[in-house]
């Protein structure tokens, strides 16, 4: 027992050292990477402030300078004159973006319900690769695609046709005999927003367990049958959350629908008249935009306006989509 | 026959004529960018820069806007690569499964990707004011930089969060710090996906032209330092066939066809890439 | 025996790998037959092969026949969804469709397009066989998500027997509720096994003891030995079921 006191009380003066695993500089190292990782992550978030704040502040002199109503109804659009009346492009962009959903929704859904529900692991296997190649296309060149093929067609198919027979419509009124439309403009970005909406109503649809689809099936249930009232009632609100993402896709793009729809400032009243999206004013005038007293003001207006409505359609979007498929928009 | 079949029959038919809308479509585009741009593609178009005149039929060809493109979209990819790393790293190696900070990054990067590349090139037209830049490679390749920003992040969260857990464990478990298995085994692990996820984002990048279109400016010539403006594919292209003259126009289809090829080729090099890449990854 | 389900050298193949070797077999008319095994054994695949639920796998490969009433339900004039009409499945997870309780109920008469004189009618009787009615008879328009999981599983037994099917296939159908749930659907089951042929998958001995009339033991694919619960049970002639009645495989 004594020897065992004398023992611990040495221990207890001279404790032997333990040998470091980890040496200080691979820890300072690990920390600072941390500190530097980190820091980089406040990037999207400060990038999304500083957008808002920076076109804020550009658009400040002119809505110091007019009403905002009249900014936002204002029919007439005379920057020499100092008249900014901001109507006709939201209502262009509206009318544009309107049409491209509403080409686009049928054709993608359906194809969608056969991506998930009908083919074959081979056909997914080419289709995958397709749209990946469909959405890698750039903008100009679906720019290109228009004003050679769909701008004509519009012009020599679709004018005579639809005009002719639904013309006493106003909305179908064939105004305007050039082609170059909101019709055009719709087409164009339907196809443009058409892989991605395919994409994410995939996921979606994906996401439904099978147990439900075999409860449909078991009571004798055909697999359309399933589609209709098991399936897509359940992806419901994802479905919905995509097609505002594609919506909010299409009411951003710039170059295709430039080239396609007309660039003229009257809100139109019939799909063939032309059409002078947002985007469409921005990309046009930026090069005037410092000669002209409040015009730089306005123009980032338009970018200010872009980037709050699709903020708003995305945010609430991307949370829904993210409860229904447990994972961030494809 | 029941109601229910040919239900199901006509549900079948317009499917399969939605699939086919599609597909003719994507072949549509394709057809017709090399039908009106092969004419016009000459060995002079691909080695030239615009001479005197070229605007109204003259000589020259479309060298200033490819390699102009290739500077900023390279510039702006290795920018974005930067940048992109560090974020998707963290999020995937160093943040727990349910870190409400790493919600709020990723909803927000979701956010960003949404942004329309024309609000992002008038963002980078305020600061460059404001800063006294004029449009130069410089000012793209930053603003280029922030627009792939949140693609890349995606693309390469998307591949991290493979990682299965238990390999990160193990390298911890072996004493390794977070910063040694991020960037040893998380990387090796992912290359392919980070290969990807890069290409995919130079495509975006090479293919965009309304966020250029303020702050890369245009010219005729190749640019020799950051400072000067840079011409880009897409503007060659949009510029070209905004002229009146038809030999213009014709040489816009060629740089369209230019284009397309460039980013084609960048996908199936994505491809190709992560394939041969693929062979260290632990299944 | 008068056999409601005969089942004559059915093989089933997932891919390269087989599943079912050679199978022939014949399910008594109402009564409750109890097929038996170790997991992966064959049991599901066995089960789903009467409602045709196989096809819906890709890559499977099927040869044999599996005869309804004397009527293969595999020849070429079938219809796979006038099958599943008379044979039901009830599965060991209940999914309610995303609708009402009645209209979960009435869905196999909405996409049948029968009784729609009577709905009403039929839904009630279907709640009440399975035992549902007194708790959701106040309710009948709320979501059918909103039903605890026994409910919800009763819910699925009732929406199975809207159609008025012949045999009723039950994949574990109580391995997923409490206790007490389970003792619910086993006692609904027995209450059934008057108007309907009955067969089930268990991997839960005790359970098979309580159910069972008709018993099928199978193992690796194969099978072993069937025949009535009694001599089974306490008799078994093959060692292999001795072995698993034990509790030694």
């Amino acid at each position: 027992m004594w020897a065992r006191r004398e023992a611990a009380r040495q221990l207890a003066a001279d404790p032997p050292q333990a040998t470091p695993v980890l040496s200080r500089s691979r820890r300072a190292r690990d920390r600072w990477a941390g500190r530097l990782f980190l820091g980089a992550t406040v990037l999207p978030l400060a990038l999304l402030v500083a957008m808002s704040i920076a076109l804020l502040a550009r658009t400040w002199p002119i809505l110091q300078a007019r009403p905002i109503w009249h900014l936002l109804t204002g029919q007439t659009w005379r920057p020499l004159q100092g008249e900014f009346g901001f109507r006709p492009f939201i209502i262009g962009t509206a009318w544009v973006t309107a049409v491209a959903m509403a080409v686009a929704i049928p054709p993608c859904l359906l194809s969608a319900v056969y991506l998930v529900e009908y083919a074959r692991p081979i056909t997914r296997a080419v289709v995958k690769p397709l749209l990946d190649l469909l959405a890698g296309i750039p903008s100009v060149v679906y720019g290109v695609w228009g004003v050679v093929v769909v701008v004509p067609w519009v012009k020599n198919a679709l004018l005579p046709t639809i005009g002719a027979w639904l013309g006493f419509i106003p909305l179908f009124a064939p105004t305007n005999p050039s082609g170059f439309s909101v019709l055009a403009g719709g087409i164009v970005l339907a196809v443009m927003v058409a892989p991605f909406i395919i994409a994410v109503s995939y996921e979606v649809l994906d996401s439904v367990p099978n147990g439900l689809r075999e409860a449909s099936l078991a009571v004798g249930a055909t697999r359309w049958q399933t589609v209709q009232h098991a399936v897509l009632p359940q992806s419901a609100p994802g479905i919905v959350a995509g097609i505002v993402l594609g919506a909010s896709r299409a009411l951003g793009e710039t170059m295709a629908v430039l080239m396609v729809v007309g660039n003229v400032a009257r809100t139109p009243t019939s799909i063939f008249d032309p059409a002078y999206p947002l985007t469409a004013l921005i990309a046009n005038n930026y090069g005037e935009m410092l000669s002209i007293p409040l015009y730089d003001s306005a123009l980032l207006g338009a970018a200010l306006m872009l980037l709050g409505i699709v903020v708003l359609f995305n945010s609430a979007s991307t949370l829904v989509l993210h409860r229904v498929t447990g994972r961030w928009a494809a | 026959m029941k109601k229910r079949h040919v239900e199901e029959a006509v549900a079948r038919i317009l499917m399969l004529l939605s699939f086919g809308l599609l597909a003719g479509s994507l072949g549509l585009i394709l057809l017709t960018v090399v039908v009106k741009g092969a004419p016009a593609l000459t060995l002079a178009m691909l080695t030239q820069v615009p001479q005197g005149g070229y605007y109204l039929g003259k000589g020259g060809g479309i060298l200033n806007a490819i390699v102009g493109s290739l500077y900023l979209a390279g510039g702006g990819t290795a920018v974005a690569l930067l940048l992109s790393l560090p974020i998707a790293l963290y999020l995937g190696s160093y943040t727990r499964r349910r870190s409400r900070w790493a919600l709020v990054v990723r909803l927000a990067l979701d956010v960003l990707w949404g942004i329309p590349s024309i609000v992002y090139g008038a963002f980078g037209f305020t600061i460059m004011i404001a800063l006294g830049m004029r449009a130069s490679l410089l000012g793209g390749i930053l603003v280029l930089a922030l627009l792939e920003l949140p693609i890349m992040v995606r693309a390469m969260d998307e591949v991290i969060r493979m990682v299965p857990a238990a390999l990160g464990q193990a390298a911890l478990a072996l004493g390794a710090t977070r910063l040694e298995n991020a960037l040893h085994i998380v990387t090796r692990q992912t290359l392919p996906g980070l290969a990807t996820a890069v290409l995919l984002a130079f495509g975006r990048g090479i293919g965009d032209a309304a966020s250029v279109l303020f702050t890369a400016g245009y010219t005729d010539r190749i640019p020799t330092s950051l400072l000067q403006p840079a011409a880009s594919l897409p503007l060659a292209v949009f510029f070209q066939l905004g002229t009146p003259f038809p030999e213009v126009q014709q040489r816009g289809y060629a740089a369209a066809l230019v284009l397309t090829v460039l980013v084609l080729a960048v996908s199936l090099g994505s491809r190709w890439l992560a394939a041969r890449l693929g062979r260290y990854a632990v299944k | 025996m008068d056999a409601h389900i005969q089942v004559q050298e059915l093989s089933v193949a997932y891919g390269a790998n087989p599943a079912l070797k050679d199978i022939c077999l014949e399910i008594p008319r109402r009564q409750i037959t109890v097929i038996i095994g170790p997991s992966g054994c064959g049991k599901t695949t066995l089960l789903k092969s009467f409602n045709r639920f196989l096809e819906l796998i890709d890559g499977v490969r099927l040869c044999g026949q599996v005869l309804l009433d004397g009527v293969d339900i595999y020849g070429p004039a079938m219809d796979a969804t006038e099958i599943r009409k008379r044979v039901g499945l009830l599965a060991q997870h209940p999914y309610p469709l995303p609708m009402s309780i009645y209209d979960n109920v009435a869905y196999g008469l909405r996409i049948h397009d029968i009784g729609r004189q009577d709905a009403d009618a039929r839904v009630r009787r279907c709640l009440e066989i399975a035992g549902l009615w007194s708790e959701v008879k106040d309710r009948l328009r709320a979501p059918a998500t909103g039903l605890s999981l026994g409910q919800q599983q009763r819910l699925c037994l009732a929406r199975g027997l809207a159609v008025e099917p012949e045999v009723l296939l039950g994949d574990e159908p109580t391995s997923a509720l409490d206790p007490l749930s389970a003792r619910h659907i086993e006692q609904r089951l027995l209450e059934l096994k008057q108007s309907y042929t009955i067969v089930l998958v268990t991997h839960i001995l005790r359970q098979a003891r309580r159910l069972a009339d008709y018993v099928v033991f199978m193992y690796m694919g194969e099978l072993v030995e069937h025949g009535p619960a009694r001599e089974v049970f306490d008799h078994p002639r093959e060692e292999l079921t001795r072995d698993y009645l034990a509790g030694a495989i």
